[in-house]
């Protein structure tokens, strides 16, 4: 093995770290349930000015969460972490150049997998995702074709951008489910609690993953006593 | 002496030592790390880590500093610029030493 190769290993074990314990999926799992209650009790017909200052909250706690989730889990790690596995500095910060790295942000929790950053996602993929995408908004859409194409669209493409940056399966899998709900409620499909549903059950499943590996995690690791 | 060898005859003793070594590795990828973490990932003693870091602060490599986090101490190591500059040199050394004909 050359050293770069070690260096390389170490920084997909450093990756991998500051997943282990569920903290991020925990942290990003809220945020998609504050989407989901956004999505459910403001948007129109029934949430349109029926509460704006519920609406107000909702969306300066979601920014406020995507905006801090880094410092708001490193803080956490502190007290939980730090103390039994070890410090180490978190990988470098997705830069926010497009709409796409806020919805891959959320889903840091997924990506605790060993692929290299580097790897491309192959044609056979991306193809595959792009059929599921339109298959997906069509059963959301309820066969609906007019919606169903320009959702199909739209998720497409978002789901195109996306896996230009990807690193596994799990993110790919997410971004796809992200994309077309969010096409679909862009698209203003009139019952509201289908994008909302679907962003609860995101979250939701982070919160239940992230959930469980934190509890593994506390009860197979100690907090050590040590000196320099 | 060919000019491999003698490049191989140069190399920097402080960072060739093996545990030395791992310790620069862990940190040239992570950019910080604290003392725990790096006896966990290099499976070092308390002791043997100890007396690596403080041969690899002595030689400017390491810069090392004591903080808390809440109510818990953390003892944290980086490279300093040295240190990754030396690193790097090392690493391109032993790449053009070992680097089979060929292969690049």
């Amino acid at each position: 093995m050359q050293p770069t190769d070690a260096v390389t290993r170490a920084q997909s074990r450093i990756e991998n770290y500051w997943h282990a314990d569920g903290l991020v999926d925990l942290v990003g799992g809220a945020v998609f349930l504050l989407l989901a209650a956004r999505t459910y009790f403001t948007i129109p017909p029934e949430g349109a000015g029926g509460n704006r200052l519920l609406d107000f909250s909702l969306f300066v706690a979601f920014l406020t969460l995507l905006g801090f989730h880094r410092r708001i889990v490193d803080f956490v790690k502190g007290r939980l972490v730090y103390p039994r596995t070890g410090y180490v500095a978190p990988p470098p910060e997705v830069k926010f150049d497009s709409p796409v790295d806020v919805l891959s942000v959320t889903g840091e929790g997924w990506m605790a997998q060993q692929q290299p950053r580097s790897r491309r996602p192959s044609w056979r993929e991306i193809a595959g995702g792009i059929v599921a995408s339109l298959a997906s908004v069509m059963i959301i859409t309820q066969g609906r074709w007019a919606p169903a194409l320009a959702g199909g669209l739209a998720a497409a493409l978002i789901f195109v951008l996306a896996t230009l940056d990807q690193r596994n399966h799990y993110r790919f899998t997410l971004l796809l489910i992200a994309a077309v709900s969010m096409a679909v409620s862009i698209l203003n499909v009139e019952d509201r609690a289908r994008p909302a549903a679907t962003f609860g059950g995101i979250g939701l499943a982070l919160i239940v993953g992230g959930a469980v590996k934190l509890v593994r995690y506390l009860t197979t690791h100690r907090i050590q006593g040590r000196s320099a | 002496m060919n000019e491999l060898l003698r490049d191989i005859a140069a190399l920097d003793r402080v960072i060739h030592e093996p545990a030395r070594l791992m310790i620069m590795t862990l940190l040239y990828a992570a950019g910080e790390a604290d003392f725990v973490y790096l006896q966990r990932e290099g499976g070092f003693t308390q002791g043997n880590l100890s007396t690596h870091l403080a041969r690899l602060e002595e030689a400017g490599y390491v810069d090392i500093e004591k903080t808390f986090r809440g109510k818990y101490p953390l003892t944290i190591c980086r490279l300093t610029g040295k240190g990754r500059f030396a690193f790097e040199g090392y690493m391109n050394t032993m790449r053009g030493a070992f680097t089979a004909p060929g292969s690049e």
